[in-house]
């Protein structure tokens, strides 16, 4: 069972993990058998601590090269959902919509992440 | 905490399979009235997040109609992930074992309810899955 200020504070901790790409904070989000997802069709989810440490710096953004911003549309359960959007400030900048699906432990760590993302289209965008 | 339960109150698994039900018939009949049945006069129905969204039953009706699938052309199956107040995600997957669409689609579809149950706001996150069997 989470709540919306544990699920603030993993967001959060989320955010300091994209940031400073230590594995230290990248693990802190995570349990040790963990699965991340990095889209929900994803074949090959990264599994476990070394695994997302691993993916993660493979993939890793600079702390200046996008801006984020989440907003938490549920929490039930272990569930916590978040409406997210990602900009990389890249010239014209690139847009995705997520949603976040996250599964918390009561310590306020992710058994699950799933990231729905989605391109968005600049010619279309609302 | 003393009513664990309470920020469930706006939307109960009722009315989550109710309007699936009512969503699911209407995309089967294509019926102006089935469609119009589930959305409440001047809901919001986004086909793609980030992109301009149907609004109101008319344009609803509209875009339904132009973006129809033939009855019998999908499978579909859902399950409720998440309820607080107004809202609902809904986890589905969607198969068209043929034609123009043909593949696997992972949705999440987030709902948001009117009190009489019909939605007000409604978004489809649809992704195409490569390969592998239709499963939640």
């Amino acid at each position: 069972m989470t709540d919306h200020a544990a699920a603030e504070d993993w967001f959060r901790r989320y955010v300091v993990a994209w940031d400073s790409n230590d594995p230290d904070d990248i693990r802190g989000l995570f349990t040790e058998d963990a699965v991340y997802r990095a889209w929900p069709g994803d074949p090959e989810p990264w599994i476990g601590h070394d695994g997302i440490v691993a993916g993660w710096l493979a993939h890793a953004d600079e702390p200046d090269d996008h801006e984020f911003e989440h907003r938490l549309l549920a929490v039930d359960g272990d569930v916590a959902i978040a409406r997210c959007v990602t900009r990389y400030l890249d010239s014209p900048p690139v847009v995705y919509d997520n949603l976040f699906v996250v599964r918390l432990t009561d310590d306020g760590r992710a058994t699950e992440f799933t990231d729905w993302v989605i391109k968005r289209d600049p010619d279309t965008a609302a | 905490m003393s009513a664990p339960d309470a920020r469930r109150s706006g939307t109960d698994e009722g009315t989550v399979q109710n309007w699936m039900d009512g969503y699911r018939c209407a995309w089967e009949s294509n019926a102006p009235d089935d469609i119009r049945a589930i959305f409440t006069e001047d809901a919001v129905y986004r086909g793609r997040p980030g992109q301009p969204a149907w609004t109101g039953h008319a344009e609803i009706v509209a875009g339904w109609l132009e973006h129809a699938d033939e009855p019998g052309s999908t499978t579909f199956a859902w399950e409720t992930l998440a309820r607080e107040g107004d809202l609902a995600v809904v986890r589905c997957v969607t198969t068209y074992p043929r034609g123009p669409k043909q593949g696997t689609y992972d949705n999440m579809w987030v709902i948001e309810f009117a009190p009489d149950g019909r939605a007000r706001e409604f978004t489809d996150w649809w992704i195409p899955r490569p390969t592998g069997p239709a499963a939640l």
